[in-house]
Order: C-alpha cells, then sequence, then structure tokens
C-alpha cells in the first residue's frame, strides 16, 4: 500500500555545495505484492553532473526511475526532485524534469514535429525558442529526413531521437533516461554522450540508467549500482574500483560487485 | 541546455493543449485514409450508412406495428424509450470503463503524460470528453434512426428533434461517468486483474439476463398479451430515480408536444450529468497519480509451470500431426488459450446460440409441421455460419500476419512455409469446426430432424467450416500487415475487410442454395419431414460441398504462394 498519508514535507537538504539537490531519494523502498523491488534506497543526485544507475535485469533500477519521476509512489520514503516534494508537490517538480523510458512512447499519428510542438505547449516554452532548439537539435541527431512523416512509420532508433529531442525542447533540468542508446548508431551515441555533458555542464543533471556499460564509463560523473533493489556501491568510477578492489574495466567492477565470487 | 526557464503561459490550459493534440491526430488520420484508401473509407461510410438506413426502417416498422395492435399506449407509457435509453446507458457504461482503464491506468500515453507537468483533473476532463463523443456515436447510429422513426409514426412538433438531441448528449454524459469511476475502482481497489473483472461482471449480467428471458419464455411465451406480460415483467426499470428514465421521460414528452415537462425532465438530466461529471473529474484528478501507480504495480501475471491442459488437448486433437508440427500448434493453441479477449468472444456467442437451441421446444412454435422444422433449421444454419464468417475474418485473418513478424524464426524450423500455412488452416479448423459443428449437431438434434436432413446440415456446416477457414488462412497469408501488431485493426485492413466480403458472399451463396433446395422439398414433404431427398438435391448439396473445399484449396494456393515469397 502507498503511504498516502498527508503528512508535512519538509525541504530537501541542500548538498554539501549548498546547492538543491537535482535528486533526492530518502529511505525510499518498493514493493510488488511480496516481492520488494526496492529496498531502503538513500540517493542525492548533484546539479551538474552525469549519473549512471547500474545493476543486473530486475534489480529495481527502472522502477527507482519511475518513483522519482512520479509514475510510481513509493511504499515507504520519501522523494525530492530540484526542491520539490514529489508527493506533494508533483506538477511543479515535473515542471523541471523530462523522462525518456526505454520504449519511448510517440502519438503514431502525429508527426515528429507536431509532437515535438505539443510538448512545447504542454511545457509552455515560447514557440520560437522551441523552433530554435528543435532546429539544432534535429541537425546534430540527423532528424531532417522524418521529422515531417507520421511517427507510425518510424524505426525504434528514429523514435528514440524524437523522443530525446522532446524531452530537451523545454531545457530539463533534470533529464532522466532509461537505456538512452539501445538502437541507435554510433554517431549518434556520440552525440547523446555530448549532449549528456553539456546538460550537465550548465548545471543541469542526468539521471541514465543502463546496461551499456561503455556509456557510463565515457560520461558518468558518479555510479550507483543496485542488487535486488539494495545500492551496494555509489560513487566515482575510481571510488567504486576502491570499494570492489579491483583496478580493472567498469564492467569487470560491475561483475565483481554484483556477482562477487561467482565471477 | 538549461538557460530558458520553461514557464507557461496563462492563456493555454493542459485541456486546449490535449484538445489541439487530438484534433491534429484525427485531421492526420482522416488524410491519411482519404489518401491511402479512398476506396475502403467510402465502402465503410456506405456500410454505416446501410445499418443505419435498415435499423431506421426497423425501428420505423416497429412503431408501426404497434400502433396496428393498438399498443400506443406502451409508447406513451414511454416503455420503449426507458428500455432503450437503460440498456444504452448500461453498454456504454460497460465499453467506457474498460476503454478508461486503458487509457487512465494502463497505456503509455497515461505515463507519458504522467511525467509531465500536465494538471491530473484536465486529462481526466479529456477522457470524460472522449468518452462522451464517444457515446455520441451511439446517437448516430442508434439515436437518429429512433429519433426518426417515433417522428414518422407520431405527429411531432419542431422543438422534438432539437430536444431529442439535448436529453441524448445530457444523458450520455452519465454513463461516461460511470464507467470513469468504474475503472477508478477497479484500479484503486482490484488492480490485479482488471480484465477477468469485467467478464466476470459481463458474464453475470449475461446470466442474469438469460435467466430473465427463461423466466419470461415459462410463463408468458404462449400467451396472446405476450407484450404486455413482459412489460409488466419488466417495469421494475422505471424507477423514479434512474436517468434513464428521466430522459425518457423527457423525449416522451417533447414527442407528445408538451414542451413544460420535456424541458424539466431536460433540466433534471442536465443538473445531474453536470454535478456527476464535476465529482467524477475532481475525484479522480485527485487521484489519478495514485490510482495510476496501484495498477502498475498490481498487473499480476500467474506462474505457469507446465500447461499440461494445452499439451494434453494438442496431443489430442492433432494426434495426426508429426511431433515437430504439433509443437508449432502447441505454442497457438497456448496463446489462443491465454488470451481470453479470442475465446471468450466464440464463447459468449456459441454459448447464446446452445441456450437458444435448447430452449428451441420451448418457443411457440410449431416444431412437427414440417415447413416449420425446415424453416428453422436453415435459420440456424444461417445463424452459426454468419458468426462463424465473423469470428474468422477478426480472429483466423490476422493470424497470419502476427505470426510473419516471428518469421525468420519460423524460417530456421526445418518446415517449409506452405507446411506452417496448413498447420494454421489446421488449427483454425480444429477450433471453428468443433464450435459450429457442435452447436449444429445439438441443434438438429433438439429438431429431431430425419438422417437426410442431418446429413445435409452437418454437411453444409463442416464445408463452410473449411471454407471460411481456407479463405481466411489464405488470403490473411496474401495481404498481410507485417507492421501490425493489433490484431483489429489487420483484421480492420484491406485484406481483412476483402476476406469479410468474400466470406460473406460464400455463406449468403451457400444458404441461398440451401434454401433453394429445402424449399424444393417441401412439397414432398408436407405431411412428415422425409428421410430421403430428390437426386438433385444431394447433388446440389454434394455440389456446396465441394465448392467450399475448392475455395478453401484456392484461397491457400494464393496464400502460400505469396508467402513463400515474403521476406524475413
Amino acid at each position: 500500500m502507498p503511504d498516502d498519508k498527508p503528512q508535512p514535507e519538509p525541504r530537501s537538504q541542500p548538498t554539501p555545495d549548498g546547492a538543491t539537490p537535482a535528486v533526492r531519494l530518502e529511505h525510499v523502498s518498493k514493493h510488488f505484492g511480496a516481492t520488494q523491488a526496492v529496498h531502503d534506497l538513500s540517493l542525492t543526485l548533484r546539479p551538474g553532473e552525469v549519473f549512471a544507475f547500474l545493476g543486473p535485469n530486475g534489480a529495481g533500477k527502472t522502477t527507482t526511475l519511475k518513483m522519482t519521476t512520479g509514475l510510481l509512489r513509493p511504499t515507504s520514503g520519501r522523494v525530492w526532485v530540484c526542491g520539490y516534494a514529489m508527493a506533494k508537490d508533483g506538477r511543479l517538480a515535473k515542471q523541471h524534469i523530462a523522462y525518456v523510458p526505454d520504449q519511448p512512447f510517440i502519438y503514431e499519428k502525429l508527426t515528429g514535429r507536431e509532437f515535438v510542438n505539443f510538448t512545447r505547449d504542454m511545457y509552455g516554452v515560447p514557440a520560437p525558442v522551441a523552433a530554435e532548439r528543435l532546429a539544432t537539435l534535429s541537425d546534430r541527431l540527423d532528424m531532417d529526413g522524418f521529422l515531417d512523416q507520421l511517427a507510425e512509420s518510424y524505426s525504434h532508433g528514429m523514435k528514440q531521437k524524437l523522443a530525446l529531442t522532446a524531452a530537451l525542447i523545454h531545457a530539463p533540468r533534470l533529464l532522466i533516461v532509461d537505456e538512452p542508446i539501445v538502437g541507435l548508431d554510433p554517431r549518434t551515441v556520440r552525440v547523446i554522450k555530448d549532449i549528456f555533458r553539456e546538460i550537465a555542464d550548465a548545471r543541469g543533471t542526468v539521471f541514465m540508467c543502463t546496461h551499456t556499460l561503455d556509456i557510463a564509463e565515457a560520461v558518468a560523473d558518479r555510479i550507483g549500482i543496485i542488487h535486488e533493489g539494495h545500492l551496494i556501491a555509489l560513487g566515482t568510477l575510481e571510488e567504486l574500483r576502491q570499494t570492489a578492489a579491483h583496478h580493472g574495466r567498469l564492467e569487470d567492477v560491475f561483475l565483481r560487485l554484483t556477482e562477487g565470487d561467482r565471477v | 541546455m538549461t538557460d530558458v526557464p520553461a514557464k507557461r503561459p496563462r492563456s493555454r490550459s493542459d485541456l486546449a493543449v490535449l484538445l489541439r493534440c487530438r484534433a491534429v491526430q484525427l485531421r492526420n488520420v482522416v488524410d491519411q485514409q482519404l489518401r491511402d484508401a479512398p476506396l475502403r473509407t467510402l465502402a465503410m461510410l456506405a456500410l454505416l450508412t446501410l445499418i443505419w438506413v435498415a435499423l431506421y426502417f426497423l425501428l420505423s416498422a416497429v412503431f408501426r406495428h404497434l400502433r396496428t395492435w393498438d399498443l400506443v399506449g406502451i409508447v406513451a407509457d414511454q416503455h420503449i424509450f426507458v428500455h432503450f435509453f437503460l440498456v444504452l446507458g448500461v453498454m456504454l457504461a460497460f465499453s467506457n470503463a474498460i476503454l478508461t482503464f486503458g487509457a487512465l491506468y494502463g497505456r503509455e500515453e497515461a505515463a507519458h503524460l504522467l511525467s509531465t507537468p500536465v494538471h491530473p483533473r484536465q486529462v481526466v476532463c479529456l477522457k470524460w470528453f472522449e468518452g462522451v463523443v464517444l457515446s455520441s456515436w451511439s446517437f448516430l447510429l442508434l439515436g437518429v434512426p429512433l429519433m426518426l422513426a417515433v417522428a414518422r409514426n407520431t405527429p411531432v412538433a419542431w422543438y422534438y428533434y432539437p430536444l431529442f438531441l439535448a436529453h441524448f448528449t445530457a444523458f450520455v454524459a452519465i454513463p461516461a461517468c460511470v464507467g470513469l469511476l468504474a475503472a477508478w475502482v477497479v484500479a484503486m481497489w482490484a488492480p490485479r486483474r482488471p480484465m477477468a473483472i469485467a467478464l466476470c461482471i459481463g458474464l453475470v449480467l449475461l446470466v442474469l439476463v438469460v435467466v430473465w428471458l427463461w423466466t419470461i419464455s415459462r410463463h408468458a411465451l404462449e400467451s396472446s398479451e405476450w407484450l404486455q406480460v413482459i412489460f409488466k415483467q419488466i417495469s421494475f426499470v422505471k424507477q423514479p430515480l434512474l436517468p434513464s428514465t428521466w430522459t425518457a421521460k423527457g423525449v416522451a414528452a417533447a414527442a407528445e408536444q408538451r414542451l413544460s415537462a420535456s424541458l424539466f425532465y431536460l433540466l433534471v438530466v442536465v443538473g445531474n450529468a453536470g454535478f456527476v461529471s464535476w465529482l467524477t473529474i475532481n475525484l479522480l484528478g485527485r487521484h489519478w497519480a495514485e490510482a495510476f501507480s496501484r495498477a502498475q504495480q498490481g498487473r499480476f501475471y500467474p506462474t505457469i509451470r507446465n500447461g499440461w491442459v494445452t499439451r494434453v488437448a494438442c496431443a489430442v486433437l492433432f494426434f495426426y500431426l508429426p511431433r515437430r508440427l504439433r509443437m508449432v500448434l502447441l505454442k497457438d493453441l497456448r496463446s489462443f488459450a491465454r488470451d481470453p479477449k479470442q475465446w471468450t468472444q466464440i464463447l459468449i456467442m456459441f454459448g447464446l446460440l446452445v441456450i437458444y437451441v435448447l430452449n428451441l421446444r420451448r418457443l411457440p412454435l410449431d416444431l412437427d409441421n414440417p415447413g416449420m422444422k425446415t424453416l428453422i433449421a436453415f435459420l440456424n444454419l444461417t445463424t452459426v455460419t454468419l458468426i462463424l464468417a465473423t469470428f474468422t475474418s477478426r480472429f483466423v485473418f490476422p493470424l497470419l500476419s502476427l505470426e510473419s513478424q516471428q518469421l525468420w524464426l519460423l524460417e530456421l524450423l526445418p518446415t517449409r512455409r506452405v507446411t506452417l500455412l496448413l498447420v494454421k488452416f489446421l488449427f483454425a479448423l480444429t477450433v471453428t469446426g468443433l464450435s459450429c459443428c457442435g452447436v449444429m449437431a445439438l441443434a438438429v438434434y433438439v429438431l429431431r430432424l430425419p438422417t437426410a436432413w442431418v446429413i445435409v446440415d452437418m454437411g453444409i456446416c463442416a464445408g463452410i467450416c473449411i471454407g471460411l477457414c481456407g479463405l481466411a488462412i489464405g488470403l490473411g497469408a496474401r495481404f498481410p500487415l507485417l507492421q501490425q501488431r493489433n490484431p483489429a485493426r489487420i483484421a480492420s485492413g484491406f485484406g481483412g475487410t476483402f476476406n469479410l466480403m468474400a466470406s460473406m458472399m460464400l455463406v449468403i451463396g451457400q444458404m441461398a442454395a440451401v434454401g433453394y433446395v429445402s424449399l424444393k422439398e417441401l412439397p414432398a414433404n408436407l405431411a412428415t419431414l422425409g428421410n430421403t431427398l430428390m437426386p438433385q438435391s444431394w447433388l446440389i448439396v454434394g455440389g456446396l460441398m465441394g465448392l467450399s473445399v475448392i475455395v478453401a484449396a484456392l484461397a491457400l494456393w494464393i496464400g502460400a504462394r505469396h508467402f513463400n515469397r515474403l521476406e524475413c
């Protein structure tokens, strides 16, 4: 049962540098019946960082992302996004975030441009600003060829590009992405890595959940590893290496932390 | 990317943005239909017009007939309107509940909208509006013929028409709200198996209706005052607190030129519809996020350890096939058994037919009369085969399109594609053949038909089964929709429509020939239905069965040729 009793929500604690955290999860747990998907997870994401959330299948990554976006309510614990309590001020929090799921939703009977315009209107972005951003993103992600076709004709990669473009049209302070590069060509992957970095450089935050360890290794400032609902490691790649007592690639560190002696 | 703060202009509400999005989608759909398939669009409109006109004449004939019976009092008592609006309300509430559950608590769109700063109340408002618009289809299809049929048989004033429209529009908002509330209750407190709950409620309602019809038929069917007895028994639906009663009274008052009474009831309905809409939108808007979350975490997928029932059924039904092909069929059988949308429809349709057949002897029909017996047998065969034609068009035709999406997987099997086509045909034939021939066998047993007529009925039924399954599988392979995953959309595409028309033509042609045989045999069977048929009749029946087999073979051949050329 969700924790639905009305209770006062304290403000999110600032990060050590005094900034409001982009995400703050405090003792968050989530049960699906008898299954415990996430157990007592506490996590703070700072402005200006790319955070990669890793874990085996069914570890609780997507559930955590969905709780952060407000799609799922935690069984216990609290979620703050950009200083707003998700349970109380969800709409204010969502004004600052963008979420791109692993299977992005796009209205099939809209063209790519119409879908972006719909998102623009939902977030109240002025049309000239949105048009400029769309032109830039379309050029970088090589979308000009299909932007005016109905989305039902798009491949998975094209849908991914469009969903990311729509997500970025309102310049979110927090971008939450689930498996951002599945089905994308190497050039687009490179562009996306660059975009993530630019968001972080502009004091935005990227909260990314992925199985592709290469992208995590390449762009993440910090990495969290979740296993069977428990956060088992958190820190920079170097800190994870120390935790795992292994100085190899992220893949080896990840396997050592999640598989232990089985590796 | 975070340089410009996102500010929403106050002049544009979320609802306006959502409505604009819907309007653009609608425009694109219409454009696409007119550009890609103008003939199909015209054919669909023509078919709708045909149904509409047929309904108008049917209703008009009913009202005229009632007048000849001097039963105008019944119309004046609003009985017909009360039942019409009550049944319509229940149907709309049920369909709205199912659609709303998918739209607000299940579909990807709900998750997408919920991750944006859209106001939940305005999303619910959009769904309410969509429910009302969807319900308004019932006005175009059912309401307008009813309105005109009444006007044709009753002298009405000019304001009858706008008042009818106003009453109808105000009324349909109420079942739309009931549907929204029902979906919310399921999402909040019973999210584990929403479809199972919907099916259970549907089945309970069906059983109640059947039991009630059974009770009616026991007491009143042989009475000359049958209609009055029925109306007396169902007078409970005229509860003064039901919105259908208010609307019915309002419409009847408009028809009887009692303007003030009609306006009074209209205000009652509008007031109640407005209040319940306001309440529903606010309540659901407030709890949408929580209900969505509960619905997502409530999804229940039972553990299936071995599936022995389907394995045994497959081994028994398809014992004559090699093991490898039986495995392919086992996959199809399991997909069929685990998709209630498929088997519940066939179960309900054929279940109703079984109930009807079991009650044949109770109906006020002279079943000892050979003419009546032949007529009833003919009508039974026509009903069963027409239902089968719609079933194969909706469920069998998409099989190949859906399979083609995993063609690469099947391609790896050491089996020819044409064999796979035949396996699908055998699967469809077994399921539909057992259902149809089972119902027909029961019908001929209840009618106590002589052996010769049993052979005719069962032979034609089996032949049509073969023909329809062959058509659906063959044309499904010839006109596959490879990118489409929705079976309903596959069935409504060009190939599906073509298959439906071909299936209907096959059934109508065969039944016309059976009707001809029955009429030709009638003079020789005036006293009792004999056990012999004229040689020409046997020839025709044999020809019809042969024709069905040829149609199936031809369709399968055409389909196989195209299917063999398909690339993964």
